[in-house]
């Protein structure tokens, strides 16, 4: 044992805290050194007289005490029962909980289904629908680029015929251009 | 100790189980112990009396919660040590303040039989009066350490718990509680040996 090491061994010791191996090392230098065996008894009696003094009992009204902690956990029982109860009160009662879920429910069905009429009837078909809800694959080409170019030629030219049929079939309005219209005829 | 076979941590799992007669039983069992110890720790009796109320209160609340993982006394202790160090810890002193003093005189003061070594070498033999003081001193004493080595040195010289259920209840290890407690038993020892020759 170092000397100026393990003073708190002392302490240890005479708390009885100290065994083993540890208890017989100490021990042995205890026997061996006149000091620490002299400063062992001070201890000793240091935490002997500790021991006496602080744990003397104290009065202590025990039924009164638990009277008191009774009371209190009656109150915080029934404050828990009022929480509770103001709780179940602010709540609807189950049978209406219950319709207003057939409610909500009901609502969002008959949304979802007046969506899909309508999308039906803005695409013009079942199919359009069924391939925008995901149902049926979208079409890999709707179409050709080839088509889509003669059809814009032939829309030109039928523009361009329409044109010429409204300016044939304008009435002459003007007197002078009436007038030479007579004298080439 | 297995914690299955301590019979208090079987009346704490019966109180656990609805059993209300395990709170009383406890409660008494426990509670001068926890009012001493708190009563040493904070220095006033009536904060101690509401801190052992508010410990065994939250017994009482926490018992879904109870693990028995421990002896009951070193989990008892663990609330106390933690409710007594908020305690300290909280502005809100007015008891220890109000109180009057040497009340805590009276109650230390008929303690029997304390050897000269905790007391000043110029206690008079003759003069109860002046062993009431020595007395207090020792409680000054003890109300001077820090709160952790007055924890842990009234958890083993007024309760008797072990280092180890001592490290338990302060939830450090055993060689901390083996400095605490050396360094408190020294500076009480220096602090009482002080007043001593200041009072001859």
């Amino acid at each position: 044992m170092n000397c100026t090491r393990d003073r708190d061994e002392l302490t240890a010791h005479a708390d009885g805290e100290v065994r083993g191996l540890a208890w017989l090392r100490l021990e042995v230098h205890l026997a061996r050194c006149g000091s620490c065996r002299a400063e062992m008894a001070e201890r000793s009696a240091v935490v002997e007289s500790q021991r006496r003094a602080l744990s003397a009992p104290v009065e202590v009204d025990t039924e009164r005490l638990l009277a008191e902690s009774r009371a209190a956990l009656a109150a915080l029982g029934a404050e828990q029962a009022g929480s509770a109860a103001r709780a179940n009160s602010q709540a609807p009662p189950r049978s209406l909980a219950w319709v207003r879920f057939a409610f909500a429910a009901a609502s969002l069905s008959l949304a979802l289904l007046l969506g899909a009429a309508t999308l039906v009837v803005q695409s013009g078909g079942w199919r359009p629908a069924l391939v925008a809800l995901g149902v049926e694959p979208a079409p890999r080409q709707l179409v050709r680029q080839a088509d889509m170019f003669r059809d814009y030629e032939i829309i030109r030219e039928l523009e361009f015929l329409e044109f010429f049929d409204a300016v044939a079939e304008t009435p002459l309005e003007d007197e002078r251009a009436a007038a030479e219209l007579r004298h080439y005829g | 100790m297995d914690p299955q076979h301590d019979p208090d941590v079987q009346r704490m799992i019966a109180l656990q189980n609805g059993d209300l007669t395990a709170f009383d039983f406890l409660f008494r069992k426990y509670v001068p112990d926890v009012v001493r110890f708190a009563r040493r720790f904070v220095g006033s009796s009536a904060r101690a009396e509401e801190l052992a109320q508010d410990v065994f209160l939250q017994l009482f609340k926490t018992r879904d919660r109870y693990q028995p993982t421990a002896r009951f006394k070193s989990w008892l202790y663990r609330m106390v040590s933690n409710a007594c160090l908020s305690d300290l810890r909280s502005a809100d002193r007015r008891y220890r303040l109000a109180e009057p003093a040497g009340r805590g005189e009276a109650e230390l003061g008929s303690v029997p039989g304390v050897p000269e070594s905790a007391l000043p070498p110029s206690r008079s033999s003759e003069d109860e009066v002046l062993g009431e003081e020595a007395i207090t001193g020792l409680q000054q004493a003890v109300e001077a350490l820090p709160p952790q080595q007055r924890a842990a040195l009234l958890l083993n010289r007024a309760e008797g718990l072990s280092y180890e259920e001592i490290a338990i209840a302060l939830d450090t290890s055993v060689s901390a509680v083996k400095s605490l407690i050396h360094r408190a038993t020294v500076t009480l020892s220096g602090r009482i040996a002080a007043d001593a020759g200041g009072s001859r």
